[in-house]
C-alpha cells in the first residue's frame, strides 16, 4: 500500500519516465533475485525432486525431472507411518511451545524497557547466560528433574523443554524495542492505562514484525527439534512428525527416498505457514505511526 | 495577596510531594518490570540455572552417565580436559568457524534484507526460499551438501567445473577444503533467517528519515552508510551476538557433513563434549569440559557484546 | 485477514483440538488387565510392527509398549537418559557400544543358560558376554565383502575377485590398465572394513582367543591392527583406489558403484536392495585373504542383543522372557530372514540373497568375521580415533607406524 502511494506521488512529480524507470528496476531485481534465489535453493530441489523417483532412478539420476513420475513413496509414507497423528502432536506442542515462549519474552522485554536499574541490568546480563549452554551438557539433569515429576513421555513435559527458547524470544524482542523510537512506548504509558494492558494493546502491535519474526523462527525450530522429542517421548502415539522422518535411518544405510518424503511432508505445512506469516514482517508499522 | 504568599509557600510542599510521588511512581516501576521478568526469571531457574548447577557439580565427579552412584575427584577431570590434544584441535576450527560465518553471514544478510525489504514480482517466493534453506534437518542437508560436493569427479560442483576444464576439487578430502565447505554451508544455511531478523529491524527505520534524505539529495549508497546502516545497529548487535554464541557451540553441520575429518580438520568443541560425555561414559570430564566451554563462551560473548555495544553508541 | 482475527482463528482451533485430546488417548482400555512391558528397540516400527503382532495375538496376557530411538548415537543416548532417569524400559537393545556400560552398572538381566539363548551360535555369545555371563539375546550377524560390477570384470577377463589380497591387487592393476576405476571404499565414514578382515584372520592363526582382548593392559589395538593395515594400505601405494576416499561417504561410493564409474565396493547386504533395484549384473564376494597363510575372514559383526533390565521381577519379567522366547521361535526366525537379516541360530538357514550366499556360509555362518570395536575396551574411543586417524593415514599425512602410536596413545588415555 505504501508503494502505491509512493507511486503516484512520483507520477506527478517526475512524469512518466521516473515509474517507466522504477518498474524496469523492479523487473530487473525480481530477474536477478529469483534466479540467485533458485541456485541457492539447490539442495531444496535436489530433496523435492527425489520424492517423485524409485531408489534406482535416484541412483543414476539425483538432479534431473525423474523419468517415470512415481507416488509410491507418498503412498508408503501415509501407509506405514501415523502421519496425521505425528502431525497433530507436533501441531500441539509447538502451538503452546512457542506462544509461551513468545508471551514470556515479550513481558520481559517489555520489563526491561520500563525500567532501568541495577535489578534489571544484572537480568539482563544473567539471562544471556543461556546463550553459551551447551544443550547436550544438561540433557540429564533435565530428564531427572522431569522424570521426578512424571512428566517425561507426556506433551506437556516437552512443551516445558522448548519453554527455555523464551530467553532467545526475550533477547530479540528486547533489542527490537531497543531499535524503536522510545516515545512510541513512552507516549503509551501517559494515558493512565493498566501496563498490561498498555503491553497487549500497544506495545505488541508495535513489535509485530519482530514477533511474527520470532514466531516463525520459534515455530520452525520446535517443529523440527528431534533431540528432546527422541528423549523424553517414548510412546508411539505421541512421536512428533520428525520421529517420524528418522524412522528412516538404519545402522549402516539410511533409506533416503523415505527420509526425504517424510521430511516434506513434515516441512510442507510450515513452509506454507511462513508464507502466510511473511507479510507481517515487512509491513513497515513503525514508519506509518511516526507519520501519522 | 494571598495569592502571592501562597505561591511562595507551595513551592517546597509542592516540591517534597513530587519527589514522594517520584519515589512511589519508581518503585512502582521497579515492581511492575519486576511482575514482567518474573515468568522468564523462574523459567531461567528450572531450565538453565539448576541443570547447570547439576553440570557443575558433575564436573567435579567420576559420573559415568550411567549410575548416579559418583564420586568427588576434585580437579582431575578438568586436569584431563587440558591433556587431550583433540580438543585443543578442536578449539581452533570451532573459533575460525564462528568468526567466519558471523562476518560472512553478517556483510551478506544486510544487503539482502534491503533488497528482499523491496516490492517485486515473485518476492514473498523469494523470501520464504531464502527462509527456508535451514529448515530441513541436518541430516537430510548433509547427505545433499556430502553429494554436491564430491571429491569425485561425479560431484555435482565438480561435474560443472568440468565443463570449464577445471581438474576435480578434492572439496571434503583436502583438511583446508573441507573447513571451507562446512563454513560455506553454515553460513549459506543461516543468510536467509539472519537477512528476515534485518528485515523485522528495517521496519523501525521512520520512513520520513528517507523521505528528508532524497531531498537533502543523497544517493541510495549514502541512504544506506548513513539512515540504513546505523538504525541497524541494533540489530546487528543482535544477529552477531546470536551468530557467534551459536558458532562457539556448533556440532551437527560439521558432525553430519565430515563427522570432523578428514583428520581432526573440522572437529568441534561440542563434539568432543558430547563424545567423552556420552559416547565414552566420562560424563564428568564432558561435564567439565562443559563448564570450561561455558566460561570462555560467555568471556568472549560479552567482551563482542560489549564492543557491539560501544560502536553501535559511536554511530548514534 | 487481520493479524488478529487469525491468530484468534488458530487459537480456538488448537485449543478445541487439545481438548479432545485426551478423550482419544482414553480409547486404549483394551490394554486393561494385561502385563504391561516397554521395549526400547532400535529397529523401527515398521520392522517390529509384525514381531509385537503375533507375540501379542500368541499371548493374550502381554501388551508391549513399544518405542524406537534410530541407531547407533541417538539410541545410546536415548537408553542412557531413560536408565539414569530411572525411566529403564523392560526389554532393549544392548551392542558393542554401550555393553561395557549396562554390564558395569548392573542395568542388564544375566541370561546364561535360558532357554531363549540355547541355539544362539558362539561369536553371537561371545559378543553380549562378560566372564562367562550372557547378556544379550544376539540372532544374527553381519559380514562386509566386495561387491563388484560383473560387466566391468569381465571386460577384463575375471569372472569373480580372487581370493587373496595380491591377486586382488593385481586385479585392480589390470582394471586400471583398461581404464576402469577399480575400488572405493567409503573412508569419508571411517569404514575400512579390509583391516578388520586382516587381523581376525591374525589372531585365529595365532590363537589368540579374542574376548580376551577388552582386560589386556594396556590396550594396544593400533598394534595388534599394524600390519594388516599395511597390508590393506597398498592398494592407495599403488593408486588403485584414489586417496581422496577420506572426502567420500557411503551413500557417495554407493551411487559411484551403481552407475558402474568404479569396479568393486566394499559394503555388506545393507546396499543390496539398491543394487537389486537398480538393476544391474552385480556379485559379492568374500573380502580376500592377506596373502596364502591366512584364512579368508571378514569384517563383520553380530547384530546387537536383546536385554532383560536386572530389576524386573514377577509378572513382567515372566512376559519379558515369553517375548524373548518368542523372538528365537521358528515364526519369528522366517520373519527376520524375510526382512534380510542373516540367522546364525542353530538349526537354521537364512534365505538369503543369492549373490550373498558365499559370504553367509564362509563367514557369518562359521562366524569367521571380527570388528576392532568389538573386542577392546572403550569401543567409542576406538571407533572416533580411528575415524580421524584412518583419513591422516589415507591423506598420506601419517605413516602406518604413526597411526599405530596415536591409537594406542588414546586408549591408553582413556583408561
Amino acid at each position: 500500500m505504501g508503494n502505491a502511494t509512493v507511486d503516484k506521488t512520483s507520477v506527478k512529480a517526475k512524469g512518466m519516465t521516473f515509474t517507466a524507470r522504477k518498474r524496469i528496476g523492479s523487473a530487473v531485481t525480481s530477474i536477478v533475485m529469483i534466479a540467485i534465489s533458485l541456485v541457492c535453493a539447490m539442495p531444496l530441489w535436489y530433496i523435492v525432486i527425489n520424492t517423485f523417483k524409485t531408489i534406482a532412478d535416484m541412483n543414476v539420476n539425483p538432479l534431473g525431472l525423474p523419468n517415470d513420475w512415481t507416488f509410491d513413496n507418498y503412498i508408503n509414507a501415509f501407509k506405514t507411518v501415523p502421519i496425521l497423528r505425528s502431525l497433530w502432536n507436533t501441531v500441539i506442542v509447538t502451538f503452546f511451545g512457542v506462544a509461551i515462549q513468545v508471551i514470556v519474552g515479550a513481558l520481559a522485554a517489555y520489563g526491561m524497557i520500563l525500567r532501568k536499574s541495577r535489578f534489571t541490568s544484572a537480568v539482563g546480563a544473567v539471562l544471556m547466560v543461556a546463550f553459551v549452554v551447551p544443550a547436550q551438557s544438561t540433557l540429564i539433569p533435565l530428564y531427572r528433574m522431569e522424570a521426578g515429576v512424571h512428566l517425561v513421555n507426556t506433551l506437556a513435559g516437552l512443551v516445558l523443554i522448548y519453554l527455555g527458547g523464551a530467553v532467545f524470544c526475550y533477547f530479540l524482542i528486547v533489542g527490537y524495542m531497543r531499535s524503536l523510537p522510545f516515545e512510541l512506548i513512552e507516549a503509551a504509558r501517559i494515558d493512565g492505562a493498566g501496563p498490561l494492558r498498555i503491553f497487549w494493546n500497544i506495545v505488541m502491535p508495535l513489535i509485530k514484525p519482530i514477533l511474527t519474526t520470532v514466531i516463525v523462527f520459534q515455530t520452525m525450530g520446535t517443529w523440527n527439534d528431534f533431540m528432546n522429542a527422541n528423549v523424553f517421548i517414548s510412546s508411539s502415539e505421541l512421536r512428533t512428525i520428525v520421529l517420524q522422518v528418522y524412522n528412516a535411518v538404519g545402522q549402516f544405510s539410511t533409506d533416503w527416498p523415505s527420509f526425504m518424503t517424510i521430511t516434506v511432508l513434515a516441512l510442507l505445512p510450515v513452509f506454507i505457514f511462513f508464507i502466510f506469516c511473511q507479510k507481517w514482517i515487512v509491513s513497515g508499522l513503525v514508519a506509518g505511526s511516526v507519520k501519522g | 495577596m494571598s495569592n502571592a504568599t501562597a505561591a511562595r509557600t507551595l513551592p517546597p510542599i509542592n516540591e517534597a510531594l513530587n519527589r514522594k510521588r517520584r519515589k512511589a511512581r519508581a518503585f512502582h516501576d521497579d515492581l511492575t518490570s519486576f511482575w514482567f521478568l518474573l515468568p522468564i526469571l523462574a523459567l531461567f531457574v528450572v531450565l538453565f540455572l539448576v541443570p547447570l548447577a547439576q553440570t557443575l557439580y558433575y564436573s567435579f565427579t567420576d559420573f559415568n552417565g550411567y549410575s548416579m552412584n559418583m564420586h568427588l575427584v576434585g580437579l582431575d577431570n578438568y586436569k584431563k580436559v587440558f591433556s587431550d590434544s583433540s580438543t585443543l584441535q578442536g578449539l581452533g576450527f570451532t573459533i575460525l568457524y564462528a568468526v567466519i560465518v558471523m562476518v560472512g553471514v553478517t556483510c551478506l544478510a544486510i544487503p539482502l534484507a534491503v533488497v528482499l525489504n523491496k516490492k517485486f514480482i515473485g518476492c514473498n517466493f523469494v523470501r520464504s526460499l531464502f527462509f527456508f534453506f535451514s529448515v530441513p534437518s541436518l541430516a537430510i542437508m548433509g547427505m545433499v551438501w556430502k553429494y554436491i560436493f564430491s571429491p569425485m569427479k561425479t560431484g555435482v560442483v565438480n561435474s560443472v567445473l568440468s565443463i570449464f576444464g577445471i581438474d576435480p576439487i578434492p572439496w571434503l578430502s583436502n583438511n583446508a577444503l573441507a573447513k571451507f565447505c562446512v563454513i560455506f554451508i553454515a553460513i549459506w544455511a543461516q543468510i536467509g533467517w539472519h537477512a528476515t531478523l534485518y528485515l523485522a529491524f528495517l521496519q523501525a527505520i521512520p520512513a520520513d528519515l528517507y523521505e528528508q534524505a532524497t531531498v537533502d539529495g543523497a544517493n541510495k549508497w549514502q541512504q544506506f552508510l548513513h539512515i540504513t546502516l546505523p538504525q541497524l545497529m541494533p540489530g546487528i548487535v543482535t544477529s552477531t551476538f546470536l551468530l557467534m554464541s551459536g558458532g562457539l557451540k556448533v556440532y551437527d553441520l560439521p558432525y553430519t557433513m565430515t563427522k570432523g575429518g578428514p583428520g581432526y580438520s573440522t572437529y568441534t568443541v561440542t563434539q568432543s563434549i558430547i563424545q567423552q560425555g556420552i559416547g565414552q561414559s566420562q560424563y564428568g570430564i564432558g561435564s567439565a569440559l562443559a563448564v570450561l566451554f561455558f566460561v570462555a563462551t560467555g568471556v568472549v560473548v560479552f567482551l563482542q557484546m560489549g564492543i557491539s555495544n560501544l560502536i553501535s553508541r559511536r554511530f548514534q | 485477514m487481520n493479524f488478529k482475527a487469525i491468530t484468534k482463528t488458530v487459537i480456538a482451533a488448537v485449543s478445541a483440538g487439545a481438548m479432545l485430546l485426551p478423550l482419544a488417548a482414553c480409547g486404549s482400555d483394551a490394554d486393561a488387565g494385561k502385563t504391561k512391558i516397554s521395549f526400547l528397540s532400535w529397529d523401527n516400527e515398521q520392522v517390529m510392527k509384525p514381531f509385537i503382532e503375533e507375540f501379542e495375538k500368541e499371548n493374550p496376557d502381554v501388551a508391549i509398549d513399544f518405542s524406537y530411538a534410530p541407531p547407533t548415537a541417538e539410541y545410546i543416548q536415548t537408553l542412557q537418559t531413560r536408565l539414569v532417569g530411572n525411566q529403564a524400559p523392560d526389554v532393549f537393545i544392548i551392542t558393542s557400544e554401550n555393553k561395557n556400560d549396562l554390564i558395569d552398572n548392573g542395568y542388564v538381566m544375566d541370561m546364561t543358560g535360558k532357554s531363549y539363548t540355547e541355539k544362539l551360535s558362539q561369536a553371537n555369545k561371545d559378543f553380549v558376554s562378560r566372564d562367562g555371563k550372557l547378556y544379550g539375546q544376539s540372532i544374527s550377524s553381519w559380514a562386509a565383502g566386495i561387491a563388484y560390477n560383473k560387466e566391468l570384470l569381465k571386460q577384463v577377463g575375471y569372472d569373480a575377485v580372487p581370493s587373496t589380497w595380491d591377486e586382488f591387487l593385481t586385479l585392480c592393476k589390470t582394471l586400471k590398465d583398461a581404464g576402469i576405476s577399480p575400488y572405493i571404499e567409503a573412508i569419508g565414514d571411517g569404514a575400512d572394513r579390509i583391516p578388520d578382515s586382516f587381523t581376525g584372520a591374525i589372531l585365529a592363526k595365532q590363537g589368540i582367543d579374542v574376548t580376551t582382548l577388552a582386560s589386556e593392559d594396556p590396550q594396544t589395538p593400533g598394534e595388534h591392527e599394524k600390519e594388516a593395515v599395511k597390508a590393506w594400505m597398498k592398494v592407495y601405494e599403488q593408486g588403485y583406489a584414489s586417496r581422496d576416499n577420506v572426502g567420500v561417504s557411503g551413500d557417495d561410493a554407493k551411487t559411484q558403484f551403481t552407475n558402474g564409474q568404479v569396479a568393486m565396493y566394499t559394503t555388506g547386504a545393507w546396499d543390496f536392495s539398491t543394487f537389486e533395484q537398480v538393476s544391474f549384473d552385480w556379485g559379492f564376494a568374500q573380502i580376500p585373504a592377506m596373502d596364502k597363510n591366512h584364512e579368508q575372514y571378514a569384517q563383520g559383526s553380530p547384530s546387537p542383543g536383546l536385554a532383560i533390565y536386572s530389576k524386573l521381577s514377577g509378572d513382567k519379567l515372566k512376559a519379558a522372557e515369553k517375548f524373548l522366547d518368542f523372538m528365537v521361535s521358528d515364526w519369528s526366525l522366517k520373519q527376520r530372514s524375510k526382512n534380510g537379516d542373516a540367522i546364525t541360530v542353530e538349526g537354521f538357514t537364512s534365505d538369503v540373497a543369492e549373490q550373498y550366499k558365499d559370504v553367509y556360509e564362509n563367514n557369518v555362518k562359521t562366524g569367521k568375521y571380527f570388528l576392532i570395536t568389538n573386542f577392546y575396551a572403550n569401543p567409542d574411543v576406538l571407533n572416533s580415533t580411528n575415524t580421524a586417524e584412518i583419513q591422516q593415514l589415507v591423506q598420506g599425512t601419517i605413516t602406518v607406524d604413526q597411526w599405530a602410536k596415536n591409537i594406542d596413545a588414546k586408549m591408553a588415555a582413556a583408561q
